[in-house]
């Protein structure tokens, strides 16, 4: 179509402006190309005309791209910068953010996602509603939600990727992340969540083949993985004595390399990553991110049956230990290979080697793509880095946008037909990619290695209590909003105990769904009398008096077959397994 | 059955990961000695007890050994509801009309619950008393210490 030639010359242009050589600008453009054309592709098998077509992708996904999508809408470029750049400075124990999500993400698949699935919901605000009834609780975790989203989640891989534009390709900046904003915008828009899973599967292909091959050039370089655990601990900078004595001095902790640095479980008193921090801190706000947030449970409601849940969040388990060799090494290895840079500790120093005093860990993994990486495959690199910043923020705005539409404006407006929530849904992404835009200018000002801690400290302080509310609205019948109303008669598939439950259910929000019912009805029999074709096809319509009644609800099955369910359990253990035994070998 | 198996693997999963965040926990106290040991100037990776492959190896029998305890212990609790007073009447192997005499009977919400662990008892009851023969028909058979009415099909 015209909008996405016009988007794909306008990123020609602009890549040929600048100086890269040809080998570079042909993977870059061939990865374009492929994920395009996939978004294409899924586009037009899709059907994006309904609600559930288009934010739930028709819940026809099978179990590939549901696992990819779980992947590659976490991984984000955050994630290269981030977890390199604290692996450089602190060692391996950042990896076990990823490795605890192993355990969380079947959490998802085998407790959350059957309750969900059952309630027959879209959003989680909605899950709430229906679960506790009233309207403040669902509007409270809407408004947290799209305020995490663009304070958390945008900013980090608006800013992660800032940094490695700068460092490893020095564009200009604005646009550099416009144009990328606007190619994702584009087949966000059209396509739904269909196609974004889709071109996920082809960005989770991206990002783990070039990752590996990145990886594989690191220890190449540094001498393989024995060289790297003699090696780091001595990967000291050589100008680690103060410039100006009487101001400050530099003391030896501040420079050289941590003893526990490949341990995961670390000293609970002197350790930076305390075990028990480790272990059940980020259980908790793991619990938060992949069993009760919009993005990673929408890709599971999008899935044609539970077996295909529970099978893709094993899948996405399996890709989530791939990252603390995939990053979390490299970054050590980018401190050995240039311990100047990447471990810098005077402050003048670092200011000069990537522009901010804190440190320059931030920029380990950029400076291994520029310095190890030949021609072609920088161009590689690039794409991986575009895959995944690309996958999380589309991810990110059409999940906001799931939200704004089917919590926020049909409260706004009850009578939004179907066709006015789906251009709703399109035009709310347009605005949070000017949203996003402006996190521009705040990078620029700020000092990101600060801004990073204050994202996790926002997170941290929102995640528990958002977990906790939904741990106790799956699995304890007895927490309601208002004590009056207690019950099983209103619980009937909405928590865990009752989730094969076949009876009817007195609807918390009965009256609110009803009043849009009506507010629906009215418009749309509005519609018919206004328009004058109305009177032509007034024969025809005499005899249907009212609109067709919405078809009864279908209860949402969540049956397995046996034989399968125990293919998927049997996989499932053998992936904990795998788990436990690099926890036990890294701990 | 379903259910049972559902609740079952369930359980299984949040039992094992569970264990598995408190072995890691035991592994953690076996290295945490070693860790305190090595003082500031040492440059070398400190000295471990058990080579790395070991520990994680350790690990993998302690989780798989928790995981069958665990599944063990289900089985277990799950047949034990079988010797509780409930008076029966089978009309059949379809669950749902079992819920549905409870309902139309006068009772409260309380029945309404039980009928959760009775289904159990009906499933684990139903099973074990399923003729060979046929799917469809149930043998008749006499239970000790147990109030259950089994009716014969």
């Amino acid at each position: 179509s015209r909008n996405v030639s016009f988007g794909f010359s306008l990123s020609i242009l602009f890549i040929y402006s600048l100086k890269i050589n040809p080998a570079d600008i042909s993977v870059i453009v061939g990865y374009f190309v492929a994920v395009i054309g996939v978004g294409v592709w899924a586009m037009l098998r899709s059907n994006r005309g309904t609600v559930g077509g288009y934010f739930l992708a028709g819940r026809t996904m099978t179990w590939w791209p549901v696992g990819a999508s779980l992947f590659a809408s976490n991984i984000g470029s955050g994630h290269f910068v981030g977890l390199a750049g604290t692996g450089a400075a602190s060692g391996i124990a950042v990896g076990g953010f990823e490795w605890n999500a192993l355990f969380i993400v079947l959490l998802l698949g085998w407790l959350f996602v059957p309750v969900y699935l059952t309630a027959g919901v879209i959003t989680m605000p909605q899950y709430l509603k229906k679960r506790f009834g009233g309207t403040r609780i669902s509007l409270y975790l809407t408004v947290i939600s799209l305020f995490l989203y663009i304070f958390t989640k945008i900013s980090v891989d608006m800013f992660s990727g800032a940094v490695f534009i700068q460092q490893a390709l020095g564009w200009n900046i604005y646009v550099a992340v416009i144009t990328l904003l606007l190619i994702t915008a584009l087949y966000t828009i059209t396509g739904g969540l269909a196609a974004l899973m889709f071109t996920d599967t082809v960005q989770t292909f991206v990002i783990i083949a070039g990752a590996f091959v990145l990886t594989g050039f690191s220890f190449a370089k540094v001498g393989g993985y024995s060289a790297l655990l003699a090696k780091y601990s001595a990967a000291t900078p050589s100008n680690f004595s103060s410039t100006e004595p009487q101001r400050y001095n530099i003391s030896p902790s501040c420079y050289t390399p941590r003893q526990d640095a490949f341990n995961l479980l670390r000293d609970p008193t002197t350790g930076d990553l305390p075990w028990p921090g480790v272990l059940f801190g980020i259980a908790i706000v793991g619990g938060w991110y992949w069993c009760t947030d919009q993005v990673i449970v929408q890709r599971c409601l999008a899935a044609r049956n539970l077996t295909h849940v529970k099978a893709g969040c094993i899948m996405c388990g399996y890709l989530k230990l791939l990252p603390m060799f995939l990053m979390v090494f490299p970054g050590m290895i980018s401190r050995v290979l240039y311990p100047d840079e990447v471990g810098c500790v005077v402050p003048e120093v670092c200011k000069r080697v990537c522009g901010t005093e804190v440190g320059c860990s931030n920029i380990a993994y950029p400076k291994l793509v520029v310095s190890i990486m030949p021609n072609g495959l920088r161009g590689l690199m690039l794409a991986v880095m575009l895959a995944a910043l690309m996958s999380s923020l589309a991810s990110i705005f059409n999940s906001s946008s799931t939200l704004f539409t089917l919590d926020i404006w049909t409260r706004i407006r009850p009578q939004a037909a179907e066709r006015e929530l789906l251009i709703v849904g399109r035009v709310w992404v347009l605005i949070i990619v000017c949203v996003s835009i402006c996190w521009i200018p705040v990078v620029q000002a700020a000092q990101s290695g600060q801004l990073f801690d204050y994202i996790q400290s926002v997170s941290s302080y929102l995640a528990p209590p958002i977990a906790s509310v939904f741990f106790l609205a799956v699995f304890v019948k007895r927490v309601n909003e208002q004590v009056v109303r207690s019950g099983d008669e209103h619980l009937h598939r909405l928590v865990f105990s009752l989730r094969h439950s076949k009876e009817e259910r007195v609807d918390l929000d009965w009256e609110q769904e009803e009043k849009g019912r009506r507010a629906r009805r009215e418009a749309e029999e509005r519609r018919r009398e206004t328009s004058c074709v109305g009177r032509l096809c007034g024969s025809s319509q005499a005899h249907e008096e009212a609109p067709p009644p919405e078809a009864p609800e279908k209860l949402p099955d969540i049956g397995e077959e046996p034989a399968w369910r125990h293919v998927v359990d049997a996989n499932a253990l053998i992936m904990m397994a795998a788990a436990v035994f690099m926890w036990g070998y890294y701990a | 059955m379903k259910t049972t198996g559902e609740r079952e693997a369930a359980m299984g999963k949040l039992f094992a990961a569970v264990s598995c965040l408190l072995l890691s926990a035991a592994a953690v106290a076996a290295q945490g000695e070693l860790n305190q040991r090595t003082d500031d100037g040492d440059a070398k990776m400190q000295e471990r007890a058990l080579p790395q492959w070991l520990t994680g190896i350790i690990a993998v029998s302690g989780f798989l050994f928790l995981a069958f305890v665990g599944f063990l212990v289900k089985k277990a609790w799950c047949e034990e509801p079988r010797s509780r007073e409930v008076t029966v009447e089978l009309v059949g192997e379809d669950e749902f009309v079992n819920k549905n005499i409870y309902e139309s009977s006068p009772g409260t919400v309380r029945v309404k619950t039980v009928v959760g662990e009775t289904e159990n008892t009906y499933e684990s009851t139903l099973d074990m008393v399923r003729s060979k023969d046929d799917m469809n028909a149930y043998d008749n058979l006499v239970m000790d210490g147990t109030e259950d009415k089994v009716t014969s099909m």
